[in-house]
Formats: C-alpha cells, structure tokens, sequence
C-alpha cells in the first residue's frame, strides 16, 4: 500500500458508521481530529475521531488494583510491563468522504482489517476547488491542529442560502462575522447589510473593525448618528414608512392597524404628518381615541416631541424634511456590491428592528421588482447580518405576525437575498426556518438542548458531534452545509490577526471543499 | 420466651470447616502424595528473602499453551491448538529471533481398532503453517485403555481432551527449540506449572528439553499457578508455608526450600516455594530441574529466583512472573476466534458428507447445548 504519511494507528473493528481505530502509544489523538486511510493518492478516504477510549488488555478490576498500588503504597517498584502494547487509547471514528482521482463520493466500503491509518496533511486536501468568488472562513482543523488549507466556499450561493452562526456567548461570534465581512469586502457579487447593535463591525479607536480594510472608503458605508469622520447619517424621512412596518415593530390592535392603513390610503407619503395634523380630522372610520393612541404610540418610537404650539419635534433619526434617499443610497451601495453597516448601538431593541425593517422591506421590494422585470441575474445576492436573530425570526414574534425577516428566510433565495442569523438559541428559531438555513457555522455550544436541534437541522449527520461541538474552543467551528460535501471542522482566524496580515499567505493553499 | 433460631446447613457447613482449619499446627510436614517423593519438615529455617537483583540479569524464556475443540462426537475430534512462547530479560522484551512467537495448529482425533480388535486414538496434527510443523507432534496414538490418558475412577477418556493432550508435547518441543534457538549459558526457561509429564511417551520429549537445557547449562524450571499438595496434617501446603514465610518476613519477598523433592521417572524435580514480591497476595510452587537444582549451590539458585522475582513487578499481578502473563495471553484461545474457526472449519466439509456421517455424530454430544440454548 502506498504509504499516506505519518502513520498513528490502525482499524480494529467497528461499523461502518462507527469504526474503532488503535493509536499508535507515541502518537496522539484528538476530538474531532482528522486522518486518512485508503489505497493510494487516488484512491482513500478522511475520517474524523467522533470519541475517544481507553482500550486495555488487562480487566478492569485489576486496573483499578494497579492504580491503587501507586495511590496508596510507598514506593514501590511495581510497574506495568509493556505499557504501549496492554493499554491504550481507541478512536470512535467515522468516514466522512471517499476521494477516487481528486472527486468525493460517499463513503460505502469498510477500510481493511487492521488497514493503518495516517495523519491528514494538506496534500489529502487538494480536491479541494478554488470558487470563482470566494468566502473564506478559515483553515481547516484537525483536532487542535491547524492546516494551511484555508476553507473557501462560494460565496453567492452560500449567502443566498442563509448562515446560521450559532453559539454561546464568547466563542467567537462577533469575530467570525467580522473575518467573513474583511473578506468578502471587495467581493462586488455580495452586498452585505449589517445590522450592528453593538458597535463592533465598523471599527472605533480602541476595537479594530471593517475600516481597517485597506479600501474601505471605497467599499464600507457606516450609518450612524455618531459624530464619526467619514460616517453616513443615519436619518430618514417619515415618507419613507408605511403601516407595515409600523405594524412589525408596535404592539397595535386591529383597529389601530386599519387605521394606519386608512391614513395611508388617504394621505399617502405624507400620512404620517396627517396622524399628528389635527386640522385634517381623521379618516371616516377611525375614532379620535385611536388617532390618540395612535399619536402617542408613534411619536415614542419616531422619538417626536411637540412644542407649545403642537408642533413637531424632530429628537431622533426620522424628520419630516430631507432625508428622503437614505434607504434608496444604502441599497445603491449594496446593488454595488459594497458592505453597509447600520449602528443601530444607540437605540431600544423596538427602534433597531424598526429601522432595519425600514430599510430590508425596501431591500426586498426592489428586488423582487427586479425579478419581475427580469433583471436580477446579474444583481449582487444581498446578505442581511442579523444579530440576536429570534427576535425578528423567532417563533413567538412569527406566531403574532410574520414580517418581512420571515419571509426572506423562507423565499429569499428566490430573490437573491440571504440572511446570517446569529444567535445563542436556534432553538427558538421555527425548525422551517432552520432547515432553510443551509449552512450553519456551529461555534462551541455548552446547552445540550440547542446543539441537539442543530445537530438534528444540520445537511451533514452530525449525531456523533454533540460532544465535539460542546468541546468547541474560542475560533473553532464546524460548518455544515449542502454546499460541502462533509461537515468541515474549521479555525477561525482571530480578526486582529488578520488585519495584520500575519498570516503567511504564501503557504496557504487556496481550496474550496464541496463543490 | 427466647425463640431458639433453627441453624441453617451453610451455617453448619462453615462452622465444621471453621473448627478444624482456623489454626495451623505447630509443626508440619510437607506430604508425599506417592513415592518417590521426599517431604520435608516445614520449619521457620528453610525460609529466606529473595535478595534482589542488582546484577547479573538472565534471559527469562516463557512458554503456554492453549487448546480448544471446535467439534467433538464420542468418536471424532477437531481441535485448536496454540503454543506461544517470549524472552525477557529483566523486566525488558526480547524479540525471538529464530523460532516464531506463536505455533498455531489443529488436532484431529478418531478412534479405530486394531486387528486385535483393541481400540486406540489416532491424533494427527496439521500446523496453520507448514513451517510450523517441527514445534508440534505429527501423529500422536493411545490405547483407550492407556491408563496415563484415563479419567479419575478408570472411566474411558474424553476424546475432546486429546487435542490438550497434543498441546502438552508441542509445549515441550517449542520449549526445546527456545532453549536451542533462543537461550545462553545461565539463563532460566520457565514452563506455566510444574515440571511433572503424565502421559505416554510425553516423558521423552521432556527429556530432550533437559537435555538440551542441561548441555547449555540453562535452567529448566516450572511455576504453578495452583497446587493441591498438602501437609502431614491435612492442611493445604501453600497457605502452611505463606502463613510462616509471610509472619518471618512480612515485608520482603521470600522462598521457602527444600519441601519435596522428586526422583519419579516421570518428574524430576526440586520443589520450592517462592513469594516474588513483597505485595504480592499469592505464593507459588516453583520447581527446578531436580538435576540441575542439586549441582545448584545456594547463591546461584537465589539468583535463578531473584531473576523470576524481577519479572514480577507488574502491577497488574504483583508476585507473578509477567513472562508468564504475556505467554498465557498470547496462547489463550477465545471464545470469540473459537466460533470463527468453528465456521471456518465447517465451510471445508462436502455438504452432504457432513449431512450423512459428521452432522449425526455430532449430534450423541450436542444435546447438553441445545438444553443450554432454549434455558433462559
């Protein structure tokens, strides 16, 4: 047989499903490490350590005597004779593809009896394509060893489809979004949309963030009421809303919601002045409690103030004049192919979700008028980044009413448009929703109860992976998705490092796996 | 009124033991089991610590055997065989360099008559490799009166135990070519049990094995994991002799010497008896060639027992030879390769002579499995 590399160990028994490999005593095995079997170069397959063992000839009840004598005795000279060949660890490992001439196939053959297996090294990954126009993630992992093929998938596809991120707090979240945004920032067939209620993409003088890019004047808009060089302001004008997305964002009655729809056939574009016209009266069929109530309601969220006269105060980001084209810009800029991020830091949750459907219905409705005539082919897949994703695709906000997050994460394909949800609890996300997520970025997740619904959502079988995806660390990953054709375990690079450009491009391999 | 609680017969059955076998007896003797065989006074004196082995480290070899049917009738037999053997010195392996590790082989037995109308076993061995084929006997035959293959009471022999007995001569002849091939001047060969050879003309291979051992002045030598001996008293020889030995030297490895010594025909053979390691919770019959263990003096046999005492620091089984472990996992067969055969071994008959002749004598033995099957 040709020799694969570094030999660690050999089959010993198992299923197909579920293998057990010996290590060979100096070599070391991992959770979730990776390693090869097979014939040749041509002809072998990459199998991942799902569990680990220890194997030992010697019964158990004399093992437990064995360590008692070194537990409780002094000294003693006692020790175990040919410790590499009595005791040892076993792998529970499973195939993950068969690669036949550089093209995968699904594995079907069990390896030979005590066929030996070798440590993985990027030479086992050059059947790995290069997409046209990449996302890169990371490098591919093995266990805690980092290989120098990088894990490229393509891009378009894999935005249109959704990402789902999901993990606990501090695994890694924010700096994953953040490698993804640097590197897809030039990439003019993505438009990325970010809804940033942190602060943490664009970049502030103590955390580094998009603007580090070398091109970012050219290729970032940042949106925000923040006094900030360079910034884009973060106003709009109320001509742009309509009921609907008022309806998505407060807690209204029926009544209430006709209404809105009543005032806004009557008065069109300038609707919402004509709630806080008194002059005007109100629409035949609304009450003047309703107008009220609905008065007060809106002039919370638009943040009006009224002066002595009754005349309205503009305090937030909405204003009755000017303004008018900042959504039309900002899907300007993404028809462009550029990264857009919205910092809605300084708002209520209500006001952030308002403002991103603002501007995401707008998104939408260009788009499908795009398809409609036609002319959406050659237009960029738009990525919508959701932080905190259940509260505008959870299944109690749905349940009341479906809004416009909704309804792109289950037909935006269709329309080229995609959302990365992230979340600490996808099992608040309904299971349609998730199923349509095709690839999910899984970070290090302590709750059993949540890795068992990404486990049970995920395009590849990862039932053996719940013990792996808890022993996550801080940047390591797994991705799934129908774009590849295994569940890839990846090291995300810290963004900081990456900026930096300390990676040592010229020994990465530029590869995509599944395609 | 007290009610008098009624004994229970097991509590009747500890009490009996408990009043003849709580205490040994001030003095005791090792009991000859039958002639030729000389015991000797156990005695506080012939008790001495182990010294341990800072030099002048032996090449330990270790021979097993393990043997398993796979068919049995009343009348015909196939069994598999396994003899092993492995070299330590010290506490270190050695590969073998001239004879293999392990000889595999199956034994087929039948019974056929004379022309005298006496019936005899025909045992024929066939090694997995043909190269094997020096380390086992080709044809082995009994008389089924042989009363060196007899069962306890006269009763007629098994014919499932003649693939075991076969076993027996292999481990003499395996152990011979270890001691040719393998071994050097003043090492020590050591068999799993004693020294003792029961059957017909098993005698004459052990012989070659003393032969070969005592021209290369290496020492032949057995340890027995169990002994049955027993004292003039009626006490059990090796709880006498750990119960003095362990009360002299409580926390030192000792060896008890001489208990028997034995000038059969059929065993030759200086009996010890020998706690290898202070932890250790068993002590041990271990014989020495009774030839070489005479020409022996006191400092050359402490260092044969200090070189066994050396090997027995594995914590798995404190006192106990870890040659012996190794040989003993290597030859056991398991229940588990023992069905594969059984299927390997079925697969070569022509169908219909095993439906016609083999299947229907295997059936006069079978019906003890098929009560075991359908029992829950």
């Amino acid at each position: 047989m040709t020799n694969l590399g570094d030999k660690i160990g050999s089959f010993v028994a198992g299923s197909l499903n579920r293998l057990v490999v010996r290590k060979k005593s100096d070599q070391l095995f991992e959770l979730g490490q990776l390693f090869v079997a097979g014939s040749s170069f041509d002809d072998y397959s990459i199998y991942q350590i799902k569990d680990l063992i220890y194997g030992s000839q010697i019964p158990e009840n004399a093992l437990e005597l064995m360590a008692g004598y070194n537990l409780e005795r002094e000294a003693t000279d006692l020790r175990v004779y040919e410790p590499e060949l009595r005791n040892y660890v076993l792998g529970i490992v499973k195939p993950l593809t068969n690669i036949k001439n550089k093209s995968l196939f699904l594995p079907k053959k069990l390896p030979t009896f005590f066929a030996e297996i070798f440590d993985i090294e990027d030479d086992h990954l050059d059947f790995f394509e290069k997409p046209e126009n990449p996302i890169t993630f990371g490098k591919i992992r093995s266990g805690s060893k980092i290989l120098n093929t990088e894990v490229k998938l393509e891009g378009p596809k894999v935005l249109r489809h959704h990402i789902l991120i999901p993990a606990t707090t501090g695994r890694g979240k924010s700096n994953l979004v953040k490698v993804i945004l640097y590197n897809l920032i030039e990439n003019h067939k993505c438009g990325k949309l970010v809804f940033d209620p942190h602060n943490e993409y664009y970049g502030t003088a103590k955390v580094k963030g998009l603007k580090e890019h070398p091109n970012s004047s050219k290729y970032l808009d940042f949106y925000t009421i923040r006094d900030i060089p360079g910034k884009l302001d973060l106003r709009f004008n109320v001509n742009l809303l309509n009921p609907w997305h008022i309806m998505g964002t407060l807690d209204i009655t029926t009544p209430q919601s006709d209404a809105l729809i009543l005032y806004y056939r009557q008065y069109g574009d300038e609707w919402i002045q004509s709630i806080f016209n008194d002059s005007l009266g109100t629409p035949e069929g609304v009450g003047e409690v309703t107008q009220s109530v609905l008065r007060r309601k809106l002039a919370v969220l638009l943040d009006f103030g009224f002066d002595t006269e009754e005349n309205i105060i503009e305090n937030g980001i909405y204003t009755l004049d000017g303004y008018e084209t900042t959504v039309e810009n900002i899907i300007r800029s993404l028809l462009e192919g550029k990264t857009v991020i919205i910092d809605t830091s300084l708002f209520s949750g209500k006001e952030e979700i308002f403002i991103a459907t603002i501007i995401t219905e707008n998104l939408f409705r260009r788009y499908k008028s795009l398809k409609f005539r036609d002319e959406l082919e050659d237009k960029p897949v738009i990525t919508i980044i959701l932080e905190e994703a259940p509260r505008v695709i959870g299944k109690k906000v749905l349940e009341v009413r479906d809004n416009i997050f909704g309804q792109i994460a289950r037909e935006g394909r269709k329309f080229k448009i995609g959302l990365i949800g992230i979340t600490q609890l996808p099992s608040l996300i309904p299971r349609e929703i998730l199923a349509n997520m095709n690839t999910k970025i899984i970070l290090g997740n302590e709750m059993g109860p949540e890795r068992n619904i990404l486990i049970e959502s995920s395009a590849q079988d990862l039932s053996d992976d719940s013990q792996t995806i808890a022993s996550l660390d801080i940047g390591e990953a797994i991705i799934t998705s129908h774009l590849t054709k295994f569940a890839i375990p990846i090291k995300i690079p810290l963004f900081e490092d990456l900026i930096q450009g300390e990676k040592n491009s010229s020994k990465i391999k530029e590869h995509s796996p599944g395609f | 009124m007290q009610l008098k609680q009624k004994k229970s017969p097991l509590k009747k059955c500890v009490e009996f033991i408990e009043s003849s076998k709580l205490k040994f007896s001030e003095s005791e003797k090792a009991y000859p089991t039958r002639d030729q065989i000389k015991g000797y006074d156990i005695i506080e004196e012939s008790f001495h610590t182990i010294p341990s082995l800072d030099k002048d480290t032996k090449k330990i070899g270790f021979v097993d055997g393990g043997s398993s049917p796979l068919i049995t009738s009343s009348d015909l037999n196939i069994s598999f065989n396994r003899v092993a053997g492995c070299i330590f010195k010290g506490q270190n392996p050695i590969e073998l360099s001239n004879i293999p590790t392990i000889i595999e082989y199956y034994t087929a037995t039948i019974i056929d008559v004379q022309e005298d109308g006496k019936l005899k076993f025909i045992i024929k061995s066939f090694p997995r490799e043909e190269d094997h084929r020096e380390y086992i006997p080709d044809e082995l035959i009994f008389f089924i009166n042989d009363k060196s293959i007899r069962e306890q009471f006269g009763y007629l022999p098994k014919i499932e135990q003649m693939g075991g007995i076969v076993m027996r001569f292999s481990e003499w002849i395996y152990g011979k070519h270890l001691i040719e091939s393998e071994l050097d001047n003043g090492d020590i060969f050591i068999r799993d049990g004693s020294l003792q050879t029961g059957y017909t003309n098993e005698i004459k291979e052990a012989e070659k094995l003393f032969s070969i051992g005592s021209k290369k002045n290496i020492y032949i030598t057995g340890l027995s994991k169990s002994c049955r001996l027993i004292t003039d008293k009626g006490n059990s020889l090796v709880s006498v002799v750990n119960a003095i030995g362990n009360n002299k030297f409580p926390e030192s490895p000792w060896y008890f010497y001489p208990s028997f010594r034995i000038t059969r025909a059929d065993n030759q053979a200086d009996v010890y008896f020998v706690k290898l390691h202070r932890h250790a919770t068993h002590s041990f019959r271990f014989d020495i060639f009774l030839e070489q263990s005479q020409a022996l003096k006191e400092e050359d046999k402490e260092i044969i027992i200090s070189n066994i005492a050396y090997n027995s620091t594995d914590l798995s089984f404190p006192g106990y030879p870890y040659g012996l472990i190794k040989v003993d996992q290597l030859a056991r067969i398991s229940m588990r390769e023992l069905d594969s055969q059984k299927i390997a071994l079925l697969s070569e008959f022509d169908q219909d002579i095993y439906k016609s002749f083999i299947l229907p004598r295997l059936r006069s033995m079978d019906a003890h499995d098929i009560i075991n099957k359908i029992r829950k």
